[in-house]
């Protein structure tokens, strides 16, 4: 009982004065290596920066063709190969056309090195290392890009299949589609953003995916998402299909929302045999759809569903009336101060 | 046995359990530091894997609804909102929710962003006090207004929730500046993870700091002694505390300034509790009760680099009421959950976030409070040792300053904010000098806290904020 003697033992009170000493050097020997941290850092930064004071006009007499390549890459120190790529592709964000090639002929020579560093036992050192060549290095470097959409880690496969679609190459999505199953954890909105990049060549494989039963059900609903970020008409076929004979919930949301955007008159009764879904997401996708592929005579199944338990149902429900012509039950409906008039009311205004 | 007989014995009893909770207390804070070192550097090597905003400015990018409450917000509301409107992500709203201000703050809102009132259906119906109108901005159409009656912040958010209608949202206060990548890197994680629910930001200190066009220019230390030991408070807290226990994967609190939820969780637990002033702990405590009780898969993360700037408090009055406020929101959020303390069913939050916040955080103060009594107690009856003293209180000291000086350490190994070399010799000093009273008086806030609670003390208590600095200098 350390507090409540007044004449404290010798042993206890010698502890305690141990561990004050141990924890005041402690205390001392953390501030020495932030301080040391501090000075490391500051003496990095003034390197790099005045190697960028360096390079940085050498760079600008490049682009305005005052200088050769040849020049700026005489003053790059073999030490130096890897600040001065990471340079060049901040660049490279930033310019486009011309400047761009440049910028590619200036990064060429030290790509190598990333190349070995995609085979680095550290995650992150591959996944930066693929980034540099999947930006700067394809198609040159594309064996070690395409390899590493296989790498252990899902970040850096997520790298490479971001590098290999940002290029639009159609010889790419194929890999990457292969692969799109070991992303199951990413968001599918954003893992069918970077399928659409490939742009509207991919629609024909993306169909051929959203079309297969054999799929895995996550990648068709990537493929549907990303269909519908590319506005593909001829997928609308495909996705009526899927609506009239499949039952998984988000792959019936994706196949509707598709329709909705791209579906014609003739798919009307695909979102009709949905509007009863027990899943409000597939019935609020349903009114959706069939507020822009229905007919006058379906605004008696929006009406009910202006009354459907969620919110979200309701005011597809109200959309597609006012887009069916229904405007006479919704201006009713704004009149009143009952649970849907601000839905009413909002879809009037427009 | 009368009292006076029985003083020394409960006297000891009670000084072995100040000592217990002292080095639990410090255990858990030099083992959370040493968790949040690795994590720490784990972080910081993948940020410098691949490019946040290259990431995130693409299409497939989740739209994000931030939500601000304001309250008699005149001072800044409209340099807030302008900062919010600022931020680089591709898909976002801005939905300033005024709740029901007695001040200009809808007269300066509307003024400034030329608003006009629209009709608009909320898409979830979690109860709120009335919505008066909504409000959409002429010149920038991803801003809107909520005006309704004063409910509360809880109360604003909820109606916010209710108008939101992208899968995710950012809770945070009127007066909070985020930095223009915040929403892109707290976005990462739930784009990399579906399973992330609730994801929370750093919160700095903008106080020292100038500030244009809502973005934080230079970035400094307060002028005032009490303003520099909040920034180093939120050093520890932020970089020591919710790292490390998020690298424990039992994150328990997302700062109210600055969070991430996915909306269709929050709507089905119900949006946040108005009934407490904790609103935001206690969302987080029952998002991972439901999610638990349900077998949902889910993750509640702490992300280091999304940085989120608010003022805060430089006077005694001011700062006291809210550390008494945040006491009473940690007793109401444990008390409302306690089945889970010890609970198995709810994995490391049951038995480790739980226990530490009940018996660390939540009854910590009393103990402390009790602990110093019972410490001059024992002097004054002569049952003290002078030298046990000096050195318990050595031992305790030296040892806040050392996790103090690691926390620091922690922010110049990750992002380096302080770049000044006055400034970090600054923090090393006040790591210090925090001893010498204010973490005394922080616990006598915290006691008094408990006190307000036992009273059936309720409401936030008055907020006075000065303003950001948008002259350039510092202030």
């Amino acid at each position: 009982m350390p507090l409540s003697t007044s004449e404290p033992a010798a042993g206890a009170l010698f502890v305690l004065a141990a561990t004050v000493l141990l924890l005041f050097l402690l205390a001392v020997a953390f501030a020495v290596l932030v301080l040391a941290l501090r000075l490391r850092n500051a003496r990095e930064a003034r390197r790099l920066g005045r190697l960028e004071e360096r390079w940085k006009p050498l760079l600008l007499e490049v682009f305005a063709n005052e200088a050769s390549v040849a020049d700026l890459l005489a003053s790059v120190a073999p030490g130096e190969q890897i600040h001065f790529t990471e340079l060049v592709l901040r660049y490279w964000r930033q310019l486009r056309g011309r400047e761009r090639l440049a910028l590619g002929e200036l990064a060429r020579p030290h790509l190598s090195l990333f190349a070995a560093r995609a085979r680095h036992r550290r995650e992150h050192q591959r996944a930066r290392a693929v980034q540099v060549l999947g930006t700067l290095g394809l198609p040159h470097y594309e064996g070690e890009v395409l390899a590493a959409l296989d790498d252990p880690s899902p970040l850096v496969a997520m790298v490479a299949a971001r590098s290999l679609t940002r290029t639009g190459r159609l010889e790419y999505l194929d890999p990457v589609l292969g692969r799109l199953a070991r992303f199951a954890g990413w968001r599918r909105t954003y893992l069918a953003g970077m399928l659409a990049r490939t742009g509207s060549d991919a629609a024909p494989a993306l169909r051929a995916v959203l079309a297969n039963p054999e799929q895995e059900l996550a990648v068709r609903v990537v493929a549907a998402d990303a269909l519908l970020q590319l506005s593909d008409p001829a997928s609308a076929e495909v996705a009526a299909e899927i609506a009239r004979t499949e039952s998984n919930r988000d792959l019936l949301v994706s196949c509707l929302r598709l329709l909705g955007k791209v579906g014609t008159g003739i798919h009307r009764s695909a979102a009709l045999g949905l509007v009863a879904s027990p899943e409000f997401a597939v019935r609020s996708q349903a009114m959706r759809a069939l507020g822009v592929l229905g007919r006058p005579e379906d605004q008696p199944i929006l009406e009910e569903a202006l009354e459907d338990p969620s919110p979200w149902v309701a005011l597809e429900a109200a959309r597609g009336l006012g887009a069916l012509g229904g405007t006479g039950t919704l201006q009713a409906l704004a009149r009143g101060d009952g649970p849907r008039a601000s839905l009413a009311r909002e879809v009037l205004a427009g | 046995m009368d009292f006076v007989s029985a003083l020394p014995a409960l006297l000891g009893a009670f000084n072995i359990l100040v000592l217990f909770y002292f080095v639990a207390l410090n255990g858990v804070y030099l083992v959370t530091s040493l968790l949040a070192f690795g994590a720490l550097r784990r972080h910081a090597a993948r940020l410098s894997s691949f490019e946040v905003e290259d990431t995130l400015t693409t299409a497939g990018a989740p739209p994000i609804t931030l939500l601000a409450p304001a309250y008699n917000e005149e001072a800044t509301c409209v340099e807030s909102t302008r900062s919010l409107l600022t931020l680089r992500y591709p898909d976002y709203l801005v939905l300033v929710v005024n709740d029901g201000s007695t001040d200009g703050t809808l007269e300066r809102m509307t003024e400034a962003f030329e608003l006009e009132e629209t009709p608009l259906a909320p898409v979830a119906e979690i109860p709120t006090a009335p919505v008066r109108a909504v409000w959409r901005s002429r010149r920038h159409p991803n801003l809107w207004l909520v005006d309704k009656e004063n409910g509360g912040k809880a109360d604003a958010l909820n109606a916010g929730i209710n108008y939101c209608r992208t899968p995710l949202f950012c809770a945070m206060d009127a007066d909070t500046l985020l930095e223009p990548d915040a929403l892109s890197r707290i976005a990462r994680v739930f784009v990399e993870d579906v399973e992330t629910v609730a994801a929370g930001g750093i919160i700095r200190i903008v106080n020292g700091c100038s500030v244009r066009s809502g973005v934080v220019q230079r970035i400094g230390l307060p002028r005032s002694l009490l303003g520099r030991f909040q920034v180093l408070e939120y050093l520890r807290a932020f970089f020591a505390g919710r790292m490390g226990w998020d690298a424990l994967d039992a994150t328990l609190v997302i700062s109210g300034a600055f969070g991430m939820f996915q909306r269709g969780v929050v709507v089905e637990v119900g949006g946040y509790a108005t009934d407490t002033v904790g609103e935001d702990m206690e969302l987080v405590v029952r998002l991972h009760r439901h999610c638990r009780e349900r077998k949902i898969p889910y993750k509640v993360v702490y992300v280091p680099d999304p940085v989120a700037w608010t003022e805060c408090p430089e006077s005694l009055r001011i700062l006291g009421r809210q550390r008494d406020r945040w006491q009473r929101g940690l007793i109401e959020a444990i008390t409302r959950h306690s089945r889970m303390l010890f609970n198995p069913r709810y994995g490391r939050i049951g038995m480790l976030a739980f226990p530490y916040f009940f018996f660390l955080e939540m009854l910590g103060p009393v103990i402390e409070g009790l602990g110093y009594g019972a410490f001059a107690l024992s002097v004054v009856t002569g049952r003290a040792s002078t030298s046990y003293v000096v050195a318990f209180l050595a031992v305790a000291v030296v040892f806040g300053i050392a996790l103090s000086i690691a926390a620091v350490g922690l922010e110049e190994m990750s992002f380096r904010r302080y770049p000044r070399y006055r400034d970090l010799l600054g923090l090393f000093w006040l790591a210090v000098l925090e001893n010498l009273g204010y973490r005394q008086i922080n616990a006598f806030w915290r006691l008094r806290g408990v006190v307000s609670k036992l009273r059936g003390v309720r409401g936030w208590g008055r907020m006075e904020r000065k303003g950001f600095d948008v002259s350039g200098n510092r202030s």
